[in-house]
Protein backbone atom coordinates (compact mmCIF):
# COMPACT_ATOMS: atom_id res chain seq x y z
CA UNK A 1 0.00 0.00 0.00
CA UNK A 2 1.11 3.35 -0.94
CA UNK A 3 1.10 5.86 2.25
CA UNK A 4 1.76 9.00 2.36
CA UNK A 5 2.97 10.38 6.21
CA UNK A 6 2.54 14.28 6.60
CA UNK A 7 3.89 15.61 10.14
CA UNK A 8 2.78 19.52 10.49
CA UNK A 9 4.83 19.48 13.83
CA UNK A 10 6.82 23.16 14.62
CA UNK A 11 10.21 23.47 14.89
CA UNK A 12 11.64 21.40 17.52
CA UNK A 13 9.14 19.26 18.76
CA UNK A 14 11.07 15.97 19.40
CA UNK A 15 7.67 14.52 20.31
CA UNK A 16 6.11 14.42 17.23
CA UNK A 17 9.66 13.24 15.35
CA UNK A 18 8.90 10.39 17.94
CA UNK A 19 5.65 9.79 16.68
CA UNK A 20 7.02 9.81 13.20
CA UNK A 21 9.46 7.34 14.00
CA UNK A 22 6.71 4.99 15.58
CA UNK A 23 4.32 5.13 12.55
CA UNK A 24 7.29 4.56 10.08
CA UNK A 25 8.35 1.21 12.25
CA UNK A 26 4.47 0.38 12.11
CA UNK A 27 3.92 0.60 8.34
CA UNK A 28 7.28 -0.60 7.68
CA UNK A 29 6.00 -3.32 4.92
CA UNK A 30 4.04 -0.07 3.17
CA UNK A 31 5.47 1.79 0.50
CA UNK A 32 6.13 5.07 2.43
CA UNK A 33 6.15 8.62 1.97
CA UNK A 34 6.96 11.16 4.96
CA UNK A 35 6.53 14.34 5.13
CA UNK A 36 8.34 16.62 8.08
CA UNK A 37 6.90 19.87 6.72
CA UNK A 38 8.41 21.98 8.67
CA UNK A 39 11.90 20.64 7.31
CA UNK A 40 10.45 21.82 3.57
CA UNK A 41 10.63 24.79 1.64
CA UNK A 42 6.69 25.29 1.28
CA UNK A 43 5.44 28.77 0.41
CA UNK A 44 2.49 29.54 1.27
CA UNK A 45 -0.71 29.41 -1.20
CA UNK A 46 -0.90 32.58 -2.76
CA UNK A 47 -4.30 32.83 -4.17
CA UNK A 48 -4.00 33.33 -7.68
CA UNK A 49 -5.69 30.25 -9.28
CA UNK A 50 -2.96 29.28 -11.44
CA UNK A 51 -3.33 25.88 -10.73
CA UNK A 52 -6.64 25.72 -11.80
CA UNK A 53 -6.41 28.40 -15.03
CA UNK A 54 -2.81 28.21 -15.39
CA UNK A 55 -1.17 25.22 -14.87
CA UNK A 56 -4.16 23.02 -14.26
CA UNK A 57 -3.62 20.27 -11.64
CA UNK A 58 -0.19 21.76 -11.13
CA UNK A 59 0.72 24.61 -8.35
CA UNK A 60 2.90 27.60 -9.87
CA UNK A 61 5.19 27.90 -6.99
CA UNK A 62 8.27 25.19 -7.85
CA UNK A 63 8.39 23.87 -4.12
CA UNK A 64 8.00 21.11 -2.20
CA UNK A 65 4.29 21.96 -1.70
CA UNK A 66 3.84 20.57 -5.52
CA UNK A 67 5.51 16.79 -4.04
CA UNK A 68 3.21 16.93 -1.34
CA UNK A 69 0.10 17.44 -3.31
CA UNK A 70 1.16 14.48 -5.89
CA UNK A 71 2.41 11.94 -3.48
CA UNK A 72 -0.93 12.75 -1.76
CA UNK A 73 -3.18 12.00 -4.89
CA UNK A 74 -0.80 9.09 -5.54
CA UNK A 75 -1.66 7.21 -2.39
CA UNK A 76 -3.87 4.98 -1.37
CA UNK A 77 -3.73 6.21 2.41
CA UNK A 78 -2.74 9.34 4.04
CA UNK A 79 -1.44 10.11 7.78
CA UNK A 80 -1.46 13.55 8.61
CA UNK A 81 -0.38 14.54 12.36
CA UNK A 82 -0.66 18.06 13.10
CA UNK A 83 -1.13 20.35 16.90
CA UNK A 84 -4.30 21.71 17.15
CA UNK A 85 -4.11 24.96 16.61
CA UNK A 86 -7.02 27.15 17.85
CA UNK A 87 -8.92 24.44 16.99
CA UNK A 88 -7.55 24.20 13.58
CA UNK A 89 -4.31 23.08 12.11
CA UNK A 90 -0.91 24.49 12.08
CA UNK A 91 0.94 26.62 10.17
CA UNK A 92 3.44 24.50 8.67
CA UNK A 93 0.58 21.87 8.16
CA UNK A 94 -2.14 24.43 6.69
CA UNK A 95 0.84 25.81 4.38
CA UNK A 96 0.86 22.08 2.59
CA UNK A 97 -2.54 21.41 3.12
CA UNK A 98 -3.58 24.69 1.02
CA UNK A 99 -0.94 23.52 -1.93
CA UNK A 100 -2.97 20.17 -2.24
CA UNK A 101 -5.96 22.30 -3.81
CA UNK A 102 -4.31 21.47 -7.08
CA UNK A 103 -6.10 17.96 -6.81
CA UNK A 104 -9.37 18.98 -6.80
CA UNK A 105 -11.22 21.13 -9.71
CA UNK A 106 -12.44 24.72 -10.26
CA UNK A 107 -16.11 22.99 -11.16
CA UNK A 108 -18.56 22.97 -8.87
CA UNK A 109 -20.78 20.20 -7.34
CA UNK A 110 -23.29 19.69 -4.52
CA UNK A 111 -22.66 17.31 -1.74
CA UNK A 112 -25.97 17.02 0.62
CA UNK A 113 -27.51 20.36 -0.67
CA UNK A 114 -24.06 22.52 -0.14
CA UNK A 115 -21.25 23.68 -2.64
CA UNK A 116 -18.25 21.76 -3.20
CA UNK A 117 -15.59 21.31 -5.78
CA UNK A 118 -15.51 18.77 -8.29
CA UNK A 119 -13.02 15.89 -7.91
CA UNK A 120 -10.08 16.27 -10.17
CA UNK A 121 -9.31 12.41 -10.12
CA UNK A 122 -10.97 9.13 -10.24
CA UNK A 123 -9.54 8.39 -7.18
CA UNK A 124 -8.60 9.84 -4.03
CA UNK A 125 -6.72 8.34 -0.64
CA UNK A 126 -8.27 7.21 2.54
CA UNK A 127 -7.19 9.63 5.33
CA UNK A 128 -6.02 9.17 8.85
CA UNK A 129 -6.03 12.81 10.57
CA UNK A 130 -4.26 13.44 14.22
CA UNK A 131 -4.93 16.41 15.76
CA UNK A 132 -2.21 16.65 18.97
CA UNK A 133 -2.92 18.92 22.00
CA UNK A 134 -0.62 19.79 25.40
CA UNK A 135 -4.09 19.93 27.98
CA UNK A 136 -7.55 19.64 27.42
CA UNK A 137 -9.44 22.40 25.43
CA UNK A 138 -13.04 20.83 24.91
CA UNK A 139 -13.76 24.06 22.41
CA UNK A 140 -10.34 23.30 20.76
CA UNK A 141 -10.95 19.54 19.91
CA UNK A 142 -14.76 20.26 18.83
CA UNK A 143 -13.22 22.59 16.17
CA UNK A 144 -10.80 20.30 15.03
CA UNK A 145 -13.58 17.40 14.37
CA UNK A 146 -16.04 19.60 12.80
CA UNK A 147 -13.31 20.66 10.31
CA UNK A 148 -12.40 17.30 9.68
CA UNK A 149 -15.69 15.60 9.31
CA UNK A 150 -15.72 18.82 6.17
CA UNK A 151 -11.84 18.09 5.45
CA UNK A 152 -13.03 14.57 4.21
CA UNK A 153 -15.42 16.03 1.64
CA UNK A 154 -13.38 18.50 -0.61
CA UNK A 155 -10.81 14.94 -0.75
CA UNK A 156 -13.37 12.24 -1.67
CA UNK A 157 -12.01 10.43 1.21
CA UNK A 158 -13.44 6.83 0.18
CA UNK A 159 -12.47 5.74 4.41
CA UNK A 160 -11.11 8.31 7.12
CA UNK A 161 -11.25 8.76 10.34
CA UNK A 162 -9.81 11.30 13.10
CA UNK A 163 -8.57 11.27 16.58
CA UNK A 164 -7.86 14.15 19.29
CA UNK A 165 -4.74 12.82 21.39
CA UNK A 166 -2.49 14.14 23.78
CA UNK A 167 1.00 15.46 22.26
CA UNK A 168 2.66 12.73 24.10
CA UNK A 169 4.28 9.05 22.73
CA UNK A 170 2.26 7.16 26.21
CA UNK A 171 -0.48 5.51 24.07
CA UNK A 172 0.25 6.85 20.51
CA UNK A 173 1.11 3.17 19.48
CA UNK A 174 -2.44 1.66 20.43
CA UNK A 175 -4.66 4.98 19.78
CA UNK A 176 -2.91 4.82 15.70
CA UNK A 177 -3.06 1.01 15.62
CA UNK A 178 -7.17 1.32 16.13
CA UNK A 179 -7.07 4.01 13.45
CA UNK A 180 -5.31 1.76 11.07
CA UNK A 181 -8.14 -0.75 11.99
CA UNK A 182 -10.97 1.85 11.25
CA UNK A 183 -9.44 2.74 8.09
CA UNK A 184 -9.34 -1.24 6.93
CA UNK A 185 -5.26 -1.00 7.38
CA UNK A 186 -4.05 -4.68 9.16
CA UNK B 1 -9.86 58.95 23.85
CA UNK B 2 -10.45 57.88 20.23
CA UNK B 3 -10.73 54.20 19.80
CA UNK B 4 -8.01 52.60 17.59
CA UNK B 5 -8.60 50.33 15.25
CA UNK B 6 -6.16 47.86 13.04
CA UNK B 7 -7.35 46.07 10.20
CA UNK B 8 -5.27 42.88 9.36
CA UNK B 9 -5.39 41.94 5.78
CA UNK B 10 -4.96 38.39 5.48
CA UNK B 11 -5.27 37.82 1.80
CA UNK B 12 -1.79 36.45 0.60
CA UNK B 13 -2.45 38.08 -2.90
CA UNK B 14 0.01 40.52 -3.60
CA UNK B 15 -1.82 43.21 -4.79
CA UNK B 16 -5.71 44.06 -4.35
CA UNK B 17 -8.25 41.70 -2.58
CA UNK B 18 -11.94 40.91 -1.78
CA UNK B 19 -10.58 40.77 1.79
CA UNK B 20 -9.19 44.10 1.44
CA UNK B 21 -12.41 45.74 -0.30
CA UNK B 22 -14.23 44.28 2.60
CA UNK B 23 -11.70 45.54 5.52
CA UNK B 24 -11.18 48.92 3.88
CA UNK B 25 -15.51 49.73 3.47
CA UNK B 26 -15.46 48.96 7.35
CA UNK B 27 -12.77 51.46 8.07
CA UNK B 28 -13.72 53.73 6.32
CA UNK B 29 -17.26 53.55 8.06
CA UNK B 30 -15.75 53.62 11.76
CA UNK B 31 -13.70 56.27 10.73
CA UNK B 32 -17.21 58.10 10.22
CA UNK B 33 -17.90 57.09 13.72
CA UNK B 34 -15.21 59.13 14.98
CA UNK B 35 -12.53 55.82 15.60
CA UNK B 36 -9.22 55.92 14.17
CA UNK B 37 -7.91 53.47 11.76
CA UNK B 38 -4.97 51.79 10.75
CA UNK B 39 -4.45 48.78 8.16
CA UNK B 40 -1.61 46.86 8.25
CA UNK B 41 -1.11 43.59 5.10
CA UNK B 42 -0.14 40.68 6.70
CA UNK B 43 3.44 39.56 4.92
CA UNK B 44 4.03 36.86 2.86
CA UNK B 45 6.55 35.61 5.35
CA UNK B 46 7.03 36.42 8.86
CA UNK B 47 10.80 35.26 9.65
CA UNK B 48 12.49 38.40 10.53
CA UNK B 49 12.27 39.55 13.78
CA UNK B 50 11.33 43.61 12.71
CA UNK B 51 8.04 41.99 10.61
CA UNK B 52 6.99 40.22 14.15
CA UNK B 53 7.98 42.86 15.85
CA UNK B 54 5.55 45.29 13.77
CA UNK B 55 2.65 42.64 13.80
CA UNK B 56 2.48 42.07 17.73
CA UNK B 57 2.92 46.24 18.68
CA UNK B 58 0.59 46.99 15.97
CA UNK B 59 -2.01 44.39 17.47
CA UNK B 60 -1.11 45.49 21.05
CA UNK B 61 -1.97 49.21 20.58
CA UNK B 62 -5.13 48.69 19.13
CA UNK B 63 -8.77 48.70 21.06
CA UNK B 64 -10.28 46.45 17.90
CA UNK B 65 -8.22 43.94 16.24
CA UNK B 66 -9.78 43.20 12.85
CA UNK B 67 -9.01 40.58 10.18
CA UNK B 68 -10.01 40.23 7.06
CA UNK B 69 -9.03 37.43 5.33
CA UNK B 70 -10.26 34.48 2.71
CA UNK B 71 -11.16 31.25 3.42
CA UNK B 72 -9.17 28.16 2.45
CA UNK B 73 -10.09 24.79 2.44
CA UNK B 74 -12.82 25.81 5.77
CA UNK B 75 -10.35 27.74 7.94
CA UNK B 76 -8.20 30.70 7.69
CA UNK B 77 -4.99 31.37 5.33
CA UNK B 78 -1.31 29.29 6.32
CA UNK B 79 -0.34 33.19 6.87
CA UNK B 80 -3.03 34.39 8.78
CA UNK B 81 -2.62 30.82 11.11
CA UNK B 82 1.21 31.89 11.43
CA UNK B 83 0.29 35.31 12.48
CA UNK B 84 -2.01 33.91 14.99
CA UNK B 85 0.35 31.44 16.39
CA UNK B 86 3.31 34.47 17.03
CA UNK B 87 0.49 36.55 18.00
CA UNK B 88 -0.51 34.30 20.73
CA UNK B 89 3.12 33.02 22.05
CA UNK B 90 4.14 37.14 22.20
CA UNK B 91 1.10 37.80 24.41
CA UNK B 92 1.10 35.55 26.95
CA UNK B 93 1.68 36.44 30.33
CA UNK B 94 1.62 40.01 29.16
CA UNK B 95 -1.14 42.44 30.42
CA UNK B 96 -2.99 44.13 28.23
CA UNK B 97 -5.96 46.58 28.02
CA UNK B 98 -9.24 45.30 27.38
CA UNK B 99 -8.99 44.43 22.88
CA UNK B 100 -11.83 43.39 20.59
CA UNK B 101 -11.07 41.33 17.64
CA UNK B 102 -13.40 40.93 15.04
CA UNK B 103 -13.08 38.99 11.62
CA UNK B 104 -14.36 39.69 7.95
CA UNK B 105 -14.50 35.95 6.50
CA UNK B 106 -14.98 35.56 2.66
CA UNK B 107 -15.32 32.46 0.70
CA UNK B 108 -16.22 31.89 -3.02
CA UNK B 109 -18.93 29.43 -2.71
CA UNK B 110 -22.74 30.75 -2.07
CA UNK B 111 -23.40 29.59 1.20
CA UNK B 112 -22.04 31.93 3.63
CA UNK B 113 -22.29 29.46 6.22
CA UNK B 114 -19.04 27.71 4.72
CA UNK B 115 -17.24 29.97 6.68
CA UNK B 116 -17.95 29.52 10.13
CA UNK B 117 -15.67 26.14 10.87
CA UNK B 118 -12.89 29.37 9.85
CA UNK B 119 -15.06 31.80 12.45
CA UNK B 120 -14.85 28.73 15.37
CA UNK B 121 -11.03 29.00 14.87
CA UNK B 122 -10.71 32.63 15.19
CA UNK B 123 -12.70 32.59 18.29
CA UNK B 124 -10.58 30.20 19.70
CA UNK B 125 -7.80 32.34 18.57
CA UNK B 126 -9.51 35.40 20.39
CA UNK B 127 -10.46 33.50 23.80
CA UNK B 128 -6.99 32.12 24.41
CA UNK B 129 -4.38 35.33 23.18
CA UNK B 130 -6.67 37.65 25.45
CA UNK B 131 -9.09 39.39 22.84
CA UNK B 132 -13.21 39.52 23.74
CA UNK B 133 -15.14 38.74 20.36
CA UNK B 134 -16.67 40.94 18.95
CA UNK B 135 -18.58 39.10 16.47
CA UNK B 136 -18.14 38.44 12.29
CA UNK B 137 -19.54 39.01 9.21
CA UNK B 138 -19.30 36.09 6.70
CA UNK B 139 -19.47 37.05 2.77
CA UNK B 140 -20.57 34.30 0.30
CA UNK B 141 -19.97 34.85 -3.05
CA UNK B 142 -17.00 36.83 -3.16
CA UNK B 143 -15.66 36.48 -6.64
CA UNK B 144 -18.46 38.59 -7.34
CA UNK B 145 -16.31 41.82 -5.26
CA UNK B 146 -13.41 40.58 -7.15
CA UNK B 147 -11.32 43.06 -5.12
CA UNK B 148 -13.52 46.07 -6.52
CA UNK B 149 -14.28 49.19 -3.79
CA UNK B 150 -17.64 48.04 -2.52
CA UNK B 151 -19.06 51.83 -3.13
CA UNK B 152 -18.21 51.21 -6.62
CA UNK B 153 -20.49 48.12 -7.10
CA UNK B 154 -24.10 49.28 -5.79
CA UNK B 155 -26.92 47.20 -5.47
CA UNK B 156 -25.29 44.14 -6.02
CA UNK B 157 -23.19 44.29 -2.53
CA UNK B 158 -26.47 45.77 -1.06
CA UNK B 159 -26.51 42.72 1.81
CA UNK B 160 -22.69 43.07 2.06
CA UNK B 161 -23.02 46.87 3.34
CA UNK B 162 -25.66 46.52 5.14
CA UNK B 163 -24.07 44.12 7.12
CA UNK B 164 -20.87 46.30 7.40
CA UNK B 165 -22.63 49.29 8.46
CA UNK B 166 -24.42 47.76 11.27
CA UNK B 167 -21.24 46.55 12.76
CA UNK B 168 -19.02 49.20 11.92
CA UNK B 169 -22.02 51.42 14.26
CA UNK B 170 -22.04 47.96 17.15
CA UNK B 171 -17.93 48.12 17.32
CA UNK B 172 -17.84 51.95 17.33
CA UNK B 173 -20.15 52.28 20.42
CA UNK B 174 -18.69 49.27 22.04
CA UNK B 175 -20.75 46.35 21.49
CA UNK B 176 -21.10 43.23 19.78
CA UNK B 177 -22.25 42.60 16.56
CA UNK B 178 -23.02 38.67 16.74
CA UNK B 179 -21.93 36.10 14.16
CA UNK B 180 -23.40 37.34 10.72
CA UNK B 181 -23.75 35.38 7.67
CA UNK B 182 -24.09 37.42 4.60
CA UNK B 183 -26.49 35.54 1.55
CA UNK B 184 -25.17 36.42 -1.58
CA UNK B 185 -27.54 39.08 -3.82
CA UNK B 186 -28.09 36.49 -6.88
CA UNK B 187 -29.12 33.03 -7.01
CA UNK B 188 -26.56 30.55 -6.09
CA UNK B 189 -26.85 28.90 -9.49
CA UNK B 190 -26.67 31.61 -11.34
CA UNK B 191 -23.49 32.74 -9.67
CA UNK B 192 -22.30 29.39 -10.11
CA UNK B 193 -22.99 28.84 -14.03
CA UNK B 194 -21.30 32.32 -14.11
CA UNK B 195 -18.59 31.49 -12.41
CA UNK B 196 -17.91 28.50 -14.13
CA UNK B 197 -17.80 30.39 -17.21
CA UNK B 198 -15.24 32.80 -16.31
CA UNK B 199 -12.98 29.51 -15.58
CA UNK B 200 -13.29 28.54 -19.14
CA UNK B 201 -13.30 32.27 -20.52
CA UNK B 202 -9.84 32.86 -18.11
CA UNK B 203 -8.04 28.95 -18.84
CA UNK B 204 -8.64 30.45 -22.67
CA UNK B 205 -6.72 33.70 -22.20
CA UNK B 206 -3.75 31.44 -20.66
CA UNK B 207 -4.01 28.68 -23.53
CA UNK B 208 -4.90 26.12 -21.30
CA UNK B 209 -8.86 25.72 -21.76
CA UNK B 210 -8.33 22.30 -22.78
CA UNK B 211 -6.11 21.09 -20.14
CA UNK B 212 -8.94 22.78 -17.46
CA UNK B 213 -9.64 18.75 -16.98
CA UNK B 214 -5.51 17.60 -16.46
CA UNK B 215 -4.46 14.99 -14.20
CA UNK B 216 -0.57 15.79 -13.87
CA UNK B 217 -0.17 13.51 -11.24
CA UNK B 218 -2.39 10.34 -12.56
CA UNK B 219 -1.33 7.10 -10.68
CA UNK B 220 -0.24 5.09 -13.82
CA UNK B 221 -1.32 1.70 -11.79
CA UNK B 222 -4.99 3.40 -11.16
Amino acid sequence: MKITVLSGANHGDEISREMLKMVSETLAQHELTIFNLNELKIDACLGCFGCWMKTPGVCVIDDAGRDVAKAVVQSDLVITLSPVTFGGYSYEFKKALDRIIPIISPFFTKIKGETHHRRRYDRYPSWISIGLMDGEDEEAAASFGKLEERRVMHFYCPAHTYRVLQHSTDGFLTHFEELLKKVGVA
Amino acid sequence: MMKKVLLLIGSPKPGKSTSESLGQYLLDKLQLENVQVETLKLKRSLEVESDIQQLVSAVNQCDIFVIAAPLYVDTPPAMVMKAMEILHAKRKGVKLPEQRMFVLCNCGFPEAEQNQTAIAVYKNFARMAGFVWAGSVSVSAGAMINAEPLTKLGGMVKKITSALDAAAKSLASGGKCGDINVKPSVPGWLYLFVGEVGWRIQAKKNGCRKQLKAKPYQRISQ
